[in-house]
């Protein structure tokens, strides 16, 4: 027996089991252990389904043995391939170095609970990427979201906000479940049929039904609270700010990340181009929310005094652009929200564990504690500069080629404001950033907050240095994951499933 | 009745799930107390589950375990006139030769006696679908609030209330307390 | 379906239960509503022949969340007429639209739906889906209950999942809430006072744990299964804490083997998976398990799954009860 068609299951049940394991150990060491072997598994299985993706095109996998849509498939094409990817990438490289972070932050009697929940959001997130059925969707995602909202909670030895914050994210998050559930539920009894793929080609002929559109609506608002996409991010901010260093590290790079991935599958793979766009006015709706994250999230950075909260409405606005590229309708478009996915999750990660080793080091990460941190913590702050040029997108960044293609997508699409909206929120990426910069090296140490010992441990910023370099190659060689991308955008703007 | 309210009684399970999403929203949002918030939240999600539900009605069905012919039979005799030997005779031909044969046997029925055994034999079954999907959405749903009140009890620890306008206040006059 | 009105008139209590549920400003008077819409529900469920549900609607629904939210509120301190609603006669004009906007999409969603109990409306005509789950089911696993068999087979990868969501929330309560320090010895419960109570819970117990196993056992024949038997054994545990107080309950059932339990119904589920993986199917097929007669394999993992669920539930429920209870 060989276990090679077994991968995609195997993707999403390591994580999982090793979870459920972590959370009956009772020791802190072990409980790191088990999870950073998982994590790094995981992850060499999802590069093993990504080769078999590239060579075979797209992986079905029946559960149960039950063909779809009887039973619940995973299918794997070269666009949740990648994400995939990513998640478990990113999880490989965070879960494994938080260690000194996490005893920090958390109480050591909790270490087990901590990881076998960071284990199972994972196994939430890889599982709402591999499935091909939209109930068992909203199942992981219920046991992503629920994870998290107890990991954020666990913010609360730090700063007691991470309370409130918790109890906002879990109202905001469940509304949108809810929302999910209920469009979901529309689309079901107009196709009869939870199978992505099976609805997709019953929706075809539905495209007169008010059921469905209403449907479509539901789905759409359901997944712009999931995502955080303004005006409903607030709860995205405050979660990011108060959460333990590690947990806003791993979510700021694959939560949302996960969120516009779906979004795409709903959009182009079950709706279709005709229905998303042309009978529904999915593309203005979405565009118009995704210009104003843009301005409105990058001009409440420029405000903000704690790096961490700066770093969160920058994230709003990142998601701006992620869902405008993908609500410009094209392969372009697409393209631009893909390399923004990979960059922005590479350069985000990075940025939050550094700011991380701040914290650490200064016990808060307000601009006071930053100030001329440059001096006793090169690495950390070399880690905030190159991942704050990346976060402008300046040439030799994959944030550039992101842009550049988000731009080159909104003037095919003759969307000249679309394009100005994107330049405009890159000049203010440079206001926050260089302000940040600014503290950072020129800042006189001593003044505002005492200077820090020295540098942090190097499980802070070898993996925010790490990650960086991935984003510089991508930036650098546009061929390195170029073809896989370029495959997925043109295999889904194309309308093919 | 006209056709207008025809549509509206055929539909009126939808109007009441619109109605409890309806309420159970707005006390999420309008109402400070926390626990309020929860339960509303509760409410919002029951909601749902008559949606699922009642789409899941067939009329004139049964619930969705499977009847044997003779199980069938057994019950649709119950309920209509028949003579024990007769009924006898039935069930015995349904065991070898299923419902045809048993309805043969028993020979003729009172024409109302007849239609509703023909009825009880033919009666479909409610789909299992929406059941399996709401099983689940409950089990979400206790589990979401079971973490929603953990979160508020700890909240009650940190800040001495579960009110949401008092703990806005409290921050900010931390934030004061902490500028000055 | 039971008689249409029988229905409506339910629907119409429910309705107005959930106007009491928001205008309530005593919390205590607010949960027990809550209680009471759950069982209203429950009914409903009935009237629409979805047993299963109804089921799982009042062990749970009427059951354990009210429970909870009674315990959050003495842990609160909010109790009787503890709660500072100020917010009487103010209506939240926010709040009031975007309902209202949702109730109008919603309800304009509704307009070119089919009938209700229409046998030709999609959702029942599907021949791979519903049409398969209600004809062939019997035919391919021999069990009767086609919920239990769409629950534990054609959709048992999602019910793995939901298990885990059970197991997460243990998980969720227990970090934010479990002391560090096990709780000093309370008091005696009050009730232990008071004969006719222990004598009660004396006799009742042993039932209602025989009744738990019963409902986790025989989800194949008739309603019922991990869920619903797992929440009624946690229930056994729960009159028992109320009348004994939570230490002689905890001295009974330790609180580390319930730890233990709720992970290990997951890894139960889970390992039917796997074993069926092991025995070159794929991940929950359960033909596997017996290559001869694939509909008993069929039974043997759906029992066993069902198992793990109820393991997983009736232990999370008890961990999260004394979580939420201890002092």
């Amino acid at each position: 027996m060989t276990l090679t068609p077994q991968v995609p299951a195997l993707v999403v049940l390591v994580p999982l089991l090793a979870g459920v394991v972590i959370g009956l150990v009772r020791h802190a060491g072990l409980a790191w252990l088990l999870a950073s072997l998982a994590s790094v598994t995981t992850f060499a299985l999802t590069l093993a389904l990504a080769a078999r993706v590239q060579a075979e095109g797209v992986v079905i996998y029946a559960m149960g043995g039950w063909a779809a849509p009887t039973g619940i498939e995973l299918r794997v094409d070269a666009l949740n391939a990648l994400v995939l990817a990513l998640v478990a990438g990113m999880a490989a490289v965070i879960v494994p170095t938080s260690r000194a972070s996490v005893a920090r932050e958390v109480p050591a009697d909790r270490h087990d609970q901590f990881y076998a929940l960071v284990l199972l959001c994972v196994a939430g997130m890889l599982g709402v990427t591999a499935t091909g059925d939209a109930f068992n969707l909203y199942v992981l995602i219920e046991i992503s979201s629920l994870t998290a909202y107890a990991l954020v909670a666990l913010g609360r030895s730090r700063d007691r906000r991470a309370l409130t914050a918790s109890f906002q994210y879990l109202i905001m998050g469940s509304i949108g479940a809810s929302f999910l559930l209920v469009g979901l539920g529309y689309l079901f009894l107009a196709t009869g049929t939870l199978n992505m793929a099976d609805m997709a080609v019953r929706l075809a002929d539905l495209h007169g039904s008010t059921t469905v559109r209403t449907g479509v609506a539901f789905v759409i608002v359901g997944l712009s609270l999931k995502m955080a996409l303004f005006p409903v991010h607030q709860w995205m901010a405050d979660a990011y700010t108060y959460a333990p260093t590690s947990v806003t590290a791993l979510m700021a790079s694959t939560a949302t990340k996960v969120g516009v991935y779906i979004t795409i599958r709903f959009v182009y793979t079950i709706f279709g181009h005709e229905l998303s766009f042309v009978i529904m006015p999915t593309d203005a709706f979405l565009l118009a929310f995704a210009c104003l994250a843009i301005v409105v999230g990058s001009l409440q950075a420029i405000r903000q005094h704690d790096v961490r909260r700066l770093l969160a409405y920058s994230s709003v606005a990142q998601i701006g652009y992620l869902v405008l590229g993908l609500a410009l309708g094209s392969a372009l478009g697409l393209s631009g929200t893909l390399v923004h996915l990979l960059n922005h999750a590479l350069v985000k990660g990075a940025l939050f564990l550094a700011v991380g080793a701040v914290v650490y080091r200064q016990g808060g990460a307000t601009m006071h504690e930053l100030t001329g941190i440059a001096r006793r913590m090169p690495l950390t702050a070399a880690a905030i500069a190159v991942g704050g040029l990346g976060l402008i997108g300046v040439p030799l960044t994959g944030g550039f080629v992101s842009k550049w293609y988000l731009v080159a997508g909104a003037l095919e699409a003759g969307l000249w404001p679309v394009a100005v909206v994107v330049l405009v929120g890159s000049l203010l990426a440079v206001a926050y950033v260089l302000r940040l910069l600014q503290v950072v090296y020129f800042g006189e140490p001593g003044t505002v907050a005492p200077e820090p010992a020295g540098e942090a441990p190097a499980s802070f910023w070898a993996p925010a240095l790490l990650l960086l370099l991935g984003s510089v190659a991508l930036g650098v060689s546009g061929q390195l994951t170029g073809g896989l991308i370029a495959a997925a955008a043109g295999a889904l703007a194309g309308g093919a499933p | 009745m006209s056709l207008l309210a025809t549509g509206l009684f055929n539909l009126l399970n939808y109007w009441v799930y619109v109605s409890l999403m309806m309420i159970g929203l707005y006390a999420v949002i309008a109402k400070t107390n926390l626990v309020k918030k929860v339960i509303g939240l509760s409410l919002f999600q029951t909601g749902i589950f008559i949606f699922y539900i009642s789409m899941g009605v067939v009329s004139g069905a049964t619930t969705p375990i499977t009847w044997t012919d003779a199980e069938r039979l057994r019950l649709g005799l119950s309920r209509v006139e028949v003579a024990p030997e007769r009924a006898a005779a039935a069930l015995a031909a349904v065991e070898e030769d299923g419902l045809d044969a048993a309805r043969a046997a028993l020979g003729p029925l009172a024409p109302a006696d007849a239609a509703r055994l023909d009825e009880l034999l033919a009666r479909p079954y409610t789909n299992p679908l929406p059941h399996v999907l709401i099983l689940t959405a409950i089990v979400v749903s206790v589990s979401t609030m079971a973490v929603a009140l953990a979160i508020v009890m700890e909240i009650k620890a940190a800040y001495g209330t579960i009110e949401s306008d008092e703990i806005v206040t409290a921050e900010l006059e931390t934030a004061r307390a902490a500028r000055s | 379906m039971t008689d249409r009105w029988i229905v409506e008139l339910l629907l119409a209590v429910v309705v107005v239960t959930a106007v009491g549920v928001v205008r309530a400003r005593n919390l205590l008077v607010a949960s027990v509503l809550l209680g009471i819409y759950s069982l209203v529900m429950a009914l409903i469920w009935t009237a629409m022949e979805a047993y299963d549900v109804a089921l799982t609607e009042a062990a749970v629904g009427a059951g354990i969340s009210t429970l909870l939210l009674i315990g959050a509120l003495i842990r609160t301190g909010s109790r009787i007429g503890g709660s500072k609603e100020r917010d009487a006669p103010r209506i939240d004009k926010v709040a009031l639209a975007v309902a209202v906007l949702t109730g109008a999409a919603l309800a304009y969603g509704t307009l070119d739906m089919p009938a209700i109990g229409d046998p030709t409306a999609p959702v029942h005509v599907h021949p791979k889906v519903a049409r398969h789950y209600i004809d062939r089911s019997m035919e391919e696993t021999h069990v009767p209950n086609m919920v239990t068999v769409v629950l534990a087979s054609y959709r048992g990868y999602d019910t793995m999942f939901e298990t885990c969501v059970v197991f997460t929330a243990a998980l969720g309560v227990m970090v934010l809430l479990r002391r560090r320090r096990p709780p000093a010895e309370p008091a005696p419960g009050e009730m232990r006072e008071q004969a006719i109570f222990v004598v009660m819970t004396r006799m009742t117990v042993p039932f209602v744990l025989a009744y738990g196993s019963y409902v986790i056992t025989h989800g194949e024949l008739g309603p019922g299964g991990g869920f619903q038997g797992g929440v009624i054994l946690a229930a056994g545990y729960l009159i028992y804490a109320l009348v004994y107080g939570l230490a002689a309950a905890q001295r009974a059932l330790p609180p580390r083997l319930t730890d233990v339990g709720a992970g290990l119904g997951v890894l139960i589920y889970a390992g039917v998976g796997v074993a069926c993986l092991l025995l070159g199917g794929d991940f929950l097929a359960y033909d596997a398990l017996n290559q001869a007669d694939p509909a008993k394999g069929q039974q043997l993992g759906m029992t066993l799954v069902e198992l793990g669920v109820g393991l997983t539930v009736a232990c999370v429920m008890v961990t999260i009860f004394n979580e939420v209870a201890q002092p």
